[in-house]
């Protein structure tokens, strides 16, 4: 039993758990795409449009920016109700020229609010359209989106309120996770040299765990 | 492992430690971290540029940014350059760069070689920090795994690698901060004036590299007097030298503040103005803020500055679930603490009374300010679980006090838990009067701490650690997953970002 334990808390078996464990880790990592947020989200939304009920559509111009859209990104719109137990369901549609894409999104039941974000892809940097229209079955306790009043460009469009409003939304960039590594290091040996220190000290702290057979005092 | 292998091993894998961690910080400086992606990097680097171009020292509110480096900086927009706030600080760090300055024009590309040498260099300087922050817990009498643990621990930190690759002072004084724990543990020990005479001389230069450094001085310097005092001996001369090697470097650096700007230690206050400052008490801003939350998370990781040429600021925060696996460890070790000051206590009615009577009062006083209503729950949780843990280790040291029985380790946890709770409370004063005055919370960067964080290690977690048989397993586990968690913030979060807006 001594034997094992030795030989399993031995260098060997620490340089082996360390290269495995980073191995293991790094795999699964580069197989995750990565979200991130692209631009600073900055306004404190405290307007909700009417219910989107059955029937009913918001739309408003949308301004792609640059470097979001060459591999796919992520659009997200906040949603929000006054009312306790309310849920539906949407479609978001984003048009630029002749392509467009839409996504549906079931059961939003903001408590009190939920933001929520839509995949696209194929598009290019510059105005394109969005619109979220409310699902056939949706009730008048369905939720509304948040907006902001002190917005730029033109307004959304179907809120039929007196001021008018503009949606809050927010971007963010998909990078693909087995571009992770290739992004920065120019080749593999960096990121093999950036990776092994990760092992190393994993290495150590697991053979470090097997306890010396005198005092501390005598060792040092 | 045999025994003599064991022992080797664990004579050189500290070193192993610092070698892995400056490999690690080395590399993300090199390849991860855009250059100026870190607080304050352009102005560090103008300055040591403008001392080894013989410039000379940069002069607060005067000196322009160079206006090579500002070209390299603002890439994106047409601005002239702006004026160097670093001015500021004092000169060790950059002075110590000058030289890896001349070196780098050598072996790189005129800005850039230099650049990124710093950046290695500095690197070395936080592993020796490492590496002093290990002796120092083995003096403070934790076992050497356990040591070790802590080392891997504080080596994967993703802010300290982050600090460390970074044309940044702070980790120098990091390094000097370790230094000081370790010589002041030594102090504690044995007052001899060797040990007196390096102390002086780590608070002295760490004093000379940023003046956060010298929050250090009285708490430092007043309880090794005390020490040297009540050793009996000789007070005046180890005395005398202690403040004269401690005080002398930065009052010759205020000396020359006062020709400059006719003042002893002058600050670039012009972020912290308002014309709508706030109105309230030291209790209401507590109360208004999660400010331990965000010196905590921000202390876990905060990434990103102005690298993108546009000097727009992007932050990028560690997520929670990241916060979690680097805090819940804490909770953790604080539940050790007061596991084992619950039971040591227990075998004597009274002591357990009087450890008892203490923590009731801490708790009631601490719902009674109601400091920590906009806290942060994961960091609530770690507070509310670690005063009376802290409380509880205290009330046994002044128990133990009180019946003569003086356990001279147990002292420097208490000596530890002193120096670091003064820093705090300094530092808690000025971010309130910071944010009064600007109108908005500042001043809560985590990496403020860093002079300090060996003594909050030793101060906070020595107790249990030194009692639970098994803590140094327990430690080196802590250490594992901080280094996966560590891996995956890099990989999955932190490349992407710096990458976000090339």
């Amino acid at each position: 039993m001594v034997r094992l334990v030795r030989l399993l808390f031995g260098w060997p078996v620490g340089i082996l758990a360390g290269v495995v464990t980073v191995s293991v880790l790094v795999i699964l990592i580069l197989h995750e795409d990565s979200i991130q947020p692209f631009t600073d989200h900055k306004w404190a939304e405290d307007i909700i449009s009417p219910p989107l009920a059955e029937g009913r559509e918001y739309t408003q111009a949308v301004l792609i920016p640059d470097g979001l859209a060459d591999k796919g990104f992520r659009l997200a719109i906040f949603f929000g109700s006054e009312y306790e137990n309310s849920v539906g369901s949407v479609e978001v549609v984003l048009v630029q020229a002749d392509y467009s894409q839409s996504r549906i999104a079931d059961g939003i039941a903001p408590r009190p609010t939920l933001r929520k974000r839509f995949s696209f892809d194929g598009f290019s940097a510059g105005p394109a359209m969005l619109s979220i229209r409310a699902m056939p079955g949706n009730l008048e306790t369905a939720p509304g989106v948040l907006c902001i009043a002190a917005g730029e460009g033109p307004a959304m469009a179907g809120a039929m309120t007196q001021e008018p409003l503009y949606l809050s939304i927010d971007w963010f960039k998909i990078v693909p996770g087995r571009e992770k590594l290739s992004l920065v290091f120019p080749a593999i040996g960096f990121a093999v040299l950036w990776l092994l220190p990760f092992a190393g000290l994993i290495a150590i702290a697991w053979t470090s765990m097997i306890r010396p057979r005198f005092p501390p005092d005598e060792i040092v | 492992m045999t025994s003599r292998l064991t022992a080797r091993f664990h004579q050189f894998a500290p070193w192993g430690i610092v070698v892995f961690f400056i490999l690690k910080a080395a590399t993300t400086g090199l390849f991860v971290v855009r250059p100026w992606d870190v607080p304050d990097e352009v102005g560090h680097f103008s300055y040591i540029k403008d001392l080894a171009t013989g410039k000379g020292f940069p002069v607060l509110h005067e000196t322009k940014i160079d206006a090579v480096v500002w070209g390299a900086f603002a890439t994106e927009v047409a601005v002239e350059p702006g004026g160097n706030w670093i001015a500021q600080h004092p000169p060790l760090y950059h002075l110590l760069m000058v030289p890896v300055y001349g070196f780098g024009t050598l072996v790189g590309p005129a800005l850039w070689g230099p650049f990124y040498l710093i950046r290695v260099i500095t690197a070395i300087f936080f592993g020796l920090g490492l590496w002093f922050s290990m002796r120092a817990f083995k003096e403070a009498g934790l076992s050497i795994e356990v040591s070790l643990g802590l080392g891997i621990m504080l080596g994967s930190i993703p802010n300290h690698t982050y600090l460390a690759g970074a044309v940044n002072h702070d980790a120098l004084v990091f390094l000097f901060g370790t230094l000081v724990l370790y010589y002041w543990i030594r102090v504690c020990k044995e007052p001899s004036l060797a040990n007196i005479t390096k102390v002086g001389i780590a608070l002295g230069l760490g004093g000379l590299v940023k003046y956060t450094f010298l929050v250090l001085f009285p708490p430092v310097i007043g309880l090794s007097l005390l020490v040297i005092w009540r050793h009996g001996a000789n007070f005046w001369k180890p005395g005398i030298r202690l403040c004269c090697l401690s005080l002398v470097p930065i009052g010759l650096w205020a000396f020359r503040n006062i020709f400059t700007y006719g003042e002893l230690l002058p600050v670039d206050l012009t972020g912290f103005q308002s014309e709508e400052p706030l109105q309230m008490s030291l209790l209401e801003f507590g109360r208004s803020f999660p400010v331990f939350s965000i010196l905590i998370q921000t202390y876990w990781g905060l990434l990103g500055w102005i690298g993108d040429g546009n000097l727009q600021v992007r932050w990028l925060q560690i997520y929670s679930i990241y916060q979690q696996a680097y805090t819940v460890p804490l909770m953790v070790l604080f539940g050790l603490n007061l596991f084992y000051a619950i039971t040591v206590a227990f075998r004597d009615r009274t002591r357990f009374l009087y450890g008892l009577d203490r923590v009731i009062i801490a708790m009631i006083l601490l719902f009674l300010l109601d400091w920590l209503d906009e806290e942060y729950t994961l960091y609530w949780i770690l507070i509310v679980v670690g005063i009376p843990a802290l409380t509880w280790s205290i009330s046994d040291h002044l128990f133990s006090r009180k019946m003569g029985k003086v356990d001279r380790l147990q002292e420097i946890e208490i000596g530890a838990v002193c120096v670091f709770c003064f820093f705090l409370i300094v530092h808690l004063y000025k971010i309130y009067t910071f944010t009064v005055s600007s109108g908005a919370l500042q001043g809560t960067f985590g990496r403020y701490y860093l002079p300090v964080v060996g003594f909050l290690v030793v101060g906070f977690f020595s107790f249990g650690l030194k009692r639970f048989p098994w803590a140094g397993q327990l430690v080196l586990s802590f250490g594992i997953l901080y280094g996966c968690t560590e891996l995956y913030i890099w990989l999955h979060e932190a490349i992407p970002f710096f990458e976000l807006y090339g």
